[in-house]
């Protein structure tokens, strides 16, 4: 029963692709591949045992999967194809080869490109194609080795990411950076050099460790990469940043996987890689790039460049402007006073002018009315003075007509022995020549009258 | 933790003033009681933003866990 079991096992690896093997192999528990191992191995069990070809391979290839070696070499005959890719890696002193194979997709997750005459160190483990019962080598890792290798592996790749596209999409950084994303080495100097060439704005820094040289790097960085994008898609931007080194040393950041993640990422990318001629891949994918991660945490810093500009200037504009205009305003509000204030005084003027001449006028009635007075009184007094004269004159001449008509009053006359004779009609008779015979007369006297009657007339000769 | 509408709000208060500065432009005749308003406003935001600039200490964290317990 036993035997069936491991029998059916068995078939389960012989069936199995030649390259899927090794990953199913590798998921047995580490105990019972020991004891598959002590099972059919031939060269661990020392007693004669019958296999068959496919059993004895199986066996084979379970002790040569078993440890992972690294080879170094160059590559020849590569094909690349749609599933898989294949070539052979030669001894450089000699003539020996060992074929080696991948799939499509491992040679994609690893991201350096081949080619022949290619200098490298490839990592996996060996095994025999049962098929064709020949050996060859999965790859699980492949790493140019010499400067001109990994300027080959440098060249390809970008020719073919070129071709792609993958350098000309370039997201402008958003304004206003504030929660960024880093990925770089927890140790070394790079991540305190960015930190401190940012300046005191508040930001938001979200850090993930990735190793930025060696055999974890690719991994370490395509994981952060895309852990950013999945759980914090909301960042403003992706810094990827590393100090200055040699193309050897900087091949995580000229690998096509990690250059694709960097290309996928939905945050704008910036990275900020030291390097000497060759620009790293993964800057020319990346949406902006700088040389040093200093000059990326420049690069955010000016990111509010605008607003540091904008500010002094929007003052500049509003206040300037409107001081400008009430400038104008108090211009023509002092303008107009001054308009008016002249006007004003000219009316003062007038008006003081007017109560001059009115005082004047005034004075002048009062004087003349005064001297009108001062004359009239004097007239009075003239006049008074004039009167009593006109009446003491008329009084003496009263007085001296008195006196004549006293002297000369007929009654007093009559006294004396004179008398007035008059006719019956009352007419003073003064001749004879008017009295008549017979005439009747009225003689008065002194004291009475007499009436006679005429004898006779004689007039005097 | 989230705060896009800071973000925003720069932004806006950028535009506000953009405005604002276009309004005094366009006015043949400011105003003075509308142009006081409205430097009033642009005051404010000035303000505003000046405050967003000054000296804060950034915020740093380590994203370890919460990534590698998913």
């Amino acid at each position: 029963m036993k035997r069936k079991s491991k029998k059916s096992e068995k078939t389960t690896i012989s069936q199995a692709s030649f390259f899927d093997e090794p990953i199913k192999t590798s998921t047995h528990k580490k105990e019972d591949r020991k004891e598959i191992i002590k099972e059919k191995s031939p060269l661990i069990t020392p007693e004669e045992k019958i296999f068959t070809v496919s059993v004895f391979l199986d066996a084979l290839n379970i002790i040569l999967t078993s440890e992972r070696v690294s080879i170094v070499g160059e590559v020849s005959e590569c094909k690349i194809g749609i599933q898989w890719v294949g070539f052979s890696l030669k001894d450089k002193e000699d003539e020996s080869k060992i074929n080696a194979f991948l799939s499509r997709a491992q040679y994609n997750r690893i991201g350096v490109p081949l080619e022949d005459g290619m200098e490298i160190k490839m990592g996996g483990y060996p095994r025999i194609y049962k098929p064709r019962g020949q050996l060859s080598f999965a790859v699980e890792r492949i790493e140019p080795i010499g400067e001109g290798s990994l300027k080959r592996a440098y060249e390809l790749l970008k020719k073919q990411l070129e071709l792609e596209g993958l350098f000309t999409r370039k997201r402008p950084l958003p304004q206003f950076i504030e929660r960024i994303g880093i990925i770089t080495s927890r140790d070394g100097v790079v991540i305190h050099d960015f930190r401190n060439n940012l300046d005191k704005l508040n930001y938001k820094l979200f850090f993930r460790n990735a190793r930025v040289e060696g055999e974890e790097a690719v991994a370490n960085l395509v994981d952060a990469i895309e852990r950013f994008n999945n759980h914090m898609p909301d960042l403003d931007v992706l810094v990827i940043i590393r100090g200055g080194g040699s193309l050897e040393s900087l091949q995580a950041f000229n690998n096509e996987r990690v250059a694709r993640a960097i290309f996928a990422s939905k945050i704008p990318t910036l990275c900020g890689i030291g390097h000497d001629v060759n620009v790293p891949i993964a800057c020319l994918v990346a949406d902006q790039s700088v040389s040093t991660p200093t000059a990326a945490a420049y690069t955010i810093n000016n990111s509010w460049e605008s607003l540091h500009s904008a500010i002094p200037l929007f003052e500049e504009k509003l206040f300037n402007t409107y001081e400008r205009e009430l400038n104008i305003i108090i211009a023509s509000i002092t303008h107009n006073t001054r308009v008016l204030l002249s006007a004003f005084s000219r009316v003062f003027l007038a008006v003081e002018h007017q109560k001059r001449m009115l005082t004047r006028a005034r004075e002048t009635l009062s004087s003349t009315f005064n001297q009108f007075k001062e004359r009239t009184r004097l007239s009075q007094i003239t006049l008074m003075r004039l009167a009593y004269e006109m009446i003491n004159k008329i009084t003496t001449r009263i007085a001296h007509a008195e006196a004549i008509c006293s002297a000369n009053n007929p009654l007093t006359q009559l006294a004396l022995g004179y008398s007035i004779v008059r006719n019956e009609e009352g007419k003073i008779l003064k001749s004879a020549r008017d009295i008549k015979k017979d005439m009747h007369i009225i003689t008065q006297l002194t004291d009475g009258t007499v009436a006679s009657k005429v004898e006779k007339s004689i007039i005097n000769e | 933790m989230n705060q896009p509408t800071k973000k925003i709000n720069i932004q806006e208060s950028l535009g506000k003033l953009e405005a604002i500065a276009q309004w005094f432009e366009t006015q043949k005749e400011v105003d003075v009681e509308q142009g006081l308003v409205k430097v009033k406003e642009g005051a404010g935001l000035i303000k505003q933003l000046k405050t967003r600039l000054k000296e804060v200490e950034n915020e740093f964290e380590e994203i370890k866990k919460e990534f590698d317990e998913e």
